[in-house]
């Protein structure tokens, strides 16, 4: 079962797709060209499918770096050690 | 990006709101927010206790407005029931100039969803426009709605219509077929005789100068023929066709026992360097409501009252399969469409397979209104709600 680090750079990746893989861990809003509205919207409804989560709607707006997902999923505990 | 608050935009906010768009007109982008209360091109007030209304939904970082858009609260008839829901237009976010705050016009969204989850929205432009795809993101359904237009001086809409001027193998097609008359364009306007000749005989038309009760008698004797349809009663028309708005005209259409049959909302304009119509004087069939079997004298009666204003060009956009066939019956003929309906997940059951788009009613007086299609409003402001 890969961790929650990588389930979610897949994510990333298959919005992202020119974004190199070393990349995706310092990825944000500022740093990537097409992370516009669109493509954050598409990461959020991918993410969310990813760990069958919805995000409640004050933490929305903080979702701009790959390092705010992580975070914030890592919060929720059974992201931790992935689904049973 | 700093917290943000999405809100109900409020009368200290227009400073705040003339700053953002002064920032997006910097920044070389067109789109504003609504400034000074009315929604540009309607004249829509919103007396208190209508439970209908428009506002103006901001995200505010507490010093600064960073994206916003217009929520139009009514009602609809699905399947039967009558059911709150909200028109969403005029989405625009600080996030096209400056990617600090592109999550924000995705905050607002999923706020209005969930404050309102029965949202729908009309027009758009082009399942290419960023917004489309947004929403298509959002799991909103959505479907075309058809664009029928018919040509009352075929000769000057085949020569001048920018579409046709632009495209020069075109251009000359054009010019060859306004030269003869342009067959099928002339075939409609003889079938659009012929067949409002017929219905003239059946149906009393009168131009109202509002709406009345007899719009709530047409309104409960047609309902059941549509699967959907916004509420088209007195309260929702007159304030949406207000009395004394002479860009609207309102055509009633009762059969020869006095029963009530349908009406249609009709307006005009001469464009200038329009970029779909050019110069064209065009009229659109702005709204109408009408029981099934009514719908070619309803018609009709629009395309007579356009054509006796010296319309070159009548257009509609028209969803339901019925007023479709109405309207093709009259000669209309379809054009390609870059007009379309959209609704988000708690609109179910619109556009599930139980309730396909030709079975809803939809016009251009739905959602933003005729915009740019009827002239500008020469009435003072009301529209939206800043509270």
């Amino acid at each position: 079962m890969p961790d929650l680090s990588e389930r979610l750079a897949s994510c990333f990746a298959a919005v992202f797709p020119d974004l190199a893989a070393e990349d995706i861990a310092t990825a944000s809003v500022e740093s990537v060209d097409g992370w516009d509205s669109l493509a954050a919207v598409t990461l959020l409804a991918l993410v969310e499918e990813e760990f069958d989560t919805e995000f409640p709607l004050n933490v929305v707006a903080d979702l701009s770096s790959f390092d705010h997902f992580r975070t914030l999923l890592q919060g929720t505990r059974e992201f931790v050690g992935g689904p049973p | 990006m700093s917290r943000v608050e999405i809100r109900v935009a409020h009368a200290g906010d227009r400073p705040a709101i003339a700053r953002f768009n002064e920032r997006l007109h910097a920044g070389g982008q067109d789109e504003r927010l609504p400034l000074d209360g009315q929604v540009e091109g309607e004249g829509y007030r919103t007396p208190d206790g209508t439970g209908q209304y428009r506002r103006l939904i901001v995200a505010h970082d507490g010093a600064e407005v960073r994206a916003g858009m217009v929520l139009f609260d009514t009602r609809a008839v699905v399947a039967g029931d009558v059911r709150n829901f909200a028109w969403v237009y005029n989405p625009v976010s600080e996030g096209l100039i400056d990617r600090t705050w592109t999550l924000a016009i995705v905050h607002l969204v999923k706020w209005a969803q969930g404050n309102r989850p029965f949202l729908m929205c009309l027009g758009v432009g082009s399942m290419d426009e960023k917004w489309a795809q947004f929403m298509v993101k959002m799991n909103w359904r959505h479907a075309p709605v058809p664009f029928l237009f018919l040509p009352l001086r075929p000769k000057r809409v085949l020569r001048d219509l920018p579409a046709l001027r632009s495209r020069p193998a075109v251009s000359r097609s054009a010019s060859l077929a306004a030269a003869v008359g342009g067959g099928a364009v002339l075939a409609g306007i003889l079938r659009t005789q012929r067949v409002w000749a017929t219905r003239r005989a059946e149906v009393d038309v009168t131009q109202e100068e509002m709406f009345g009760p007899w719009a709530d008698v047409l309104y409960d004797a047609a309902r059941a023929d549509y699967g959907a349809a916004v509420v088209r009663d007195q309260r929702y028309l007159e304030q949406l066709y207000q009395q004394g708005d002479d860009r609207y005209r309102i055509l009633r259409v009762r059969d020869r026992s006095g029963a009530e049959a349908g009406w249609t909302v009709v307006t005009s304009r001469r464009m200038q360097e329009n970029r779909y119509f050019g110069n064209l004087h065009v009229g659109t069939l702005v709204d109408g409501f009408g029981t099934l079997g009514s719908l070619p004298a309803v018609l009709g009666a629009a395309v007579q009252r356009l054509a006796d204003e010296g319309v070159d060009l009548v257009i509609a956009n028209l969803s339901h399969d019925s007023w479709v066939k109405a309207a093709r019956r009259l000669g209309f003929l379809p054009g390609p469409t870059n007009f379309y309906f959209f609704v988000s997940p708690g609109g179910a059951p619109l556009l599930e397979p139980t309730l396909p788009v030709g079975e809803i009613h939809l016009a251009r007086g739905d959602c933003e209104g005729p915009l740019t299609l009827a002239p500008p409003t020469p009435l003072p402001t009301g529209g939206i709600r800043l509270s």
